[in-house]
């Protein structure tokens, strides 16, 4: 070891001399001078260290332990034999009376674990704004999936702001709105999620574990609306009732 | 086409390898426990914004619980973590617009070894942030790992994705180059100039 590659490696280690080498250690025991500098070094090291930042947030850890959730199916399904032999005769049933690409789960879950965060307050909107279009221009500007033509009256309903996440490995905005009572609805944007993750070009409405939703796509964008409103609120947000 | 949402319908694409530990996967709770403060820090001393330094940890234990069981060795939880949040924070920096996606390579930028005389630049909080962000990202990262403490400069490398030598020496110049930050930072504080500010 040179005396520069010693260097290099004791000012690496101030502040954990656990992890220096016994090579590095030894050549400090013997270079007086090099020790004088790594006691430099280290005293700056220990005031830089103590003036990061220590305060976290009040209830973020609360915030984070509901994460889980959305792993809980995954150990179901590692704990329970029988629920997965189940979960495989149905989906292989689901795959056989598709027509087309089977189902992609994966992108449209992460975002609704989102959507479920947001809709308790349990995660914070990447911008706020009131309307869609000032929101088109804060995502174009960004290259962030941004919402195409919307249907019905989505254009005109007031917005809280947008939220920016990865979805199944793709960019995704989700885009929360402002219904007539005083309830939410979550549009999550997604492009090129791929075909077999794509919904159909109409609104496809279907409703699960409180939740009413639509999913359709625009070309290369997919979209899903979430809501916990009922059915007809949501209709009418499509312009479809 | 049906919405398919129902959780818990995707197989594994892999199996699953047999684990040799004897003893049992820390649970999701106790992964937060030990290691939630420790990314917060990480993060705030990154963005410097209070929302999205929460939303980049938020987002890298929502990809633990999502991924995390693919993780074969269990001793690398840690860096998983910080690896996974430092991409997080990658792509929302380079979305943004003063984050230009350009690759920095800091050992082009010479940086001068103060002098022994010299005397300590003052450091509290604010001032250390500031000088955090001016430094450039090449530099931030190794640097806010390693005065945290949580990680080896080895696993720094992991986390960063660097070869170890690499985040050697800009750990040095980042010293360095932070050194002569906060003593400038100093200087522009200092009464004599805060005095010849012009006034409103």
């Amino acid at each position: 070891m040179t005396h520069e590659e010693a260097r290099l490696e004791l000012d690496a280690t101030t502040l954990r001399p656990q992890d220096l080498s016994e090579e590095a250690r030894t050549l400090l025991e013997q270079d007086a001078a090099l020790a004088a500098w790594t006691d430099r070094r280290r005293s700056f090291d220990e005031r830089v260290a103590g003036a990061m930042p220590e305060e976290v947030p009040a209830g973020l850890r609360e915030r984070l332990l509901v994460l889980d959730a959305g792993s809980r199916h995954r150990t179901v399904w590692k704990r329970t034999p029988w629920f997965a032999a189940a979960a495989a005769v149905l989906l292989l049933g689901g795959l056989l009376v598709r027509p087309g690409p089977g189902p992609e789960t994966s992108w449209q879950d992460e975002a609704m674990v989102v959507v479920r965060q947001l809709e308790h307050g349990r995660t914070r909107l990447t911008e706020r704004a009131g309307s869609l279009e000032a929101l088109r221009g804060y995502l174009d500007a960004r290259h962030s999936p941004s919402p195409g033509r919307m249907p019905g009256r989505m254009d005109q309903t007031r917005t809280f702001g947008c939220k920016l996440i990865q979805a199944g490995g793709h960019p995704a905005t989700i885009i929360c709105f402002q219904l007539e009572d005083g309830r939410e609805a979550h549009l999550v944007i997604i492009e090129n999620a791929g075909p077999r993750g794509r919904p159909p070009e109409e609104p496809k409405l279907t409703a699960l574990d409180g939740w009413n939703l639509a999913a359709w796509s625009d070309g290369p964008v997919s979209y899903l609306l979430a809501t916990t409103a009922d059915a007809a609120a949501l209709k009418r947000l499509l312009g479809l009732g | 086409m049906e919405i398919a949402l129902q959780p818990g319908f995707a197989p594994p694409t892999t199996a699953r390898p047999e684990l040799r530990v004897t003893e049992p996967a820390p649970s999701f709770q106790q992964i937060v426990d030990a290691h939630y403060q420790g990314l917060h820090r990480f993060a705030l001393s990154m963005c410097r914004r209070a929302d999205v330094a929460e939303d980049l940890v938020q987002q890298t234990f929502l990809q633990w619980a999502r991924k995390g069981h693919t993780l074969r060795d269990r001793t690398k939880v840690k860096t998983w973590l910080f690896t996974t949040l430092y991409r997080e924070w990658l792509g929302q920096a380079r979305r943004e617009v003063r984050h230009p996606e350009v690759e920095f390579e800091p050992d082009l930028h010479g940086v001068e070894e103060p002098a022994e005389d010299e005397p300590e630049p003052r450091v509290d909080s604010a001032t250390l942030q500031e000088a955090l962000e001016r430094l450039d990202p090449g530099h931030r990262a190794p640097l806010v790992l390693f005065y945290l403490k949580e990680l080896s400069y080895r696993e720094i490398a992991d986390t960063l994705g660097v070869p170890v030598g690499t985040v050697m020496s800009r750990l040095s110049r980042a010293k360095d180059r932070l050194r002569s930050i906060l003593r400038s930072l100093q200087d522009d504080n200092a009464p004599s100039n805060l005095l010849s500010l012009p006034r409103p």
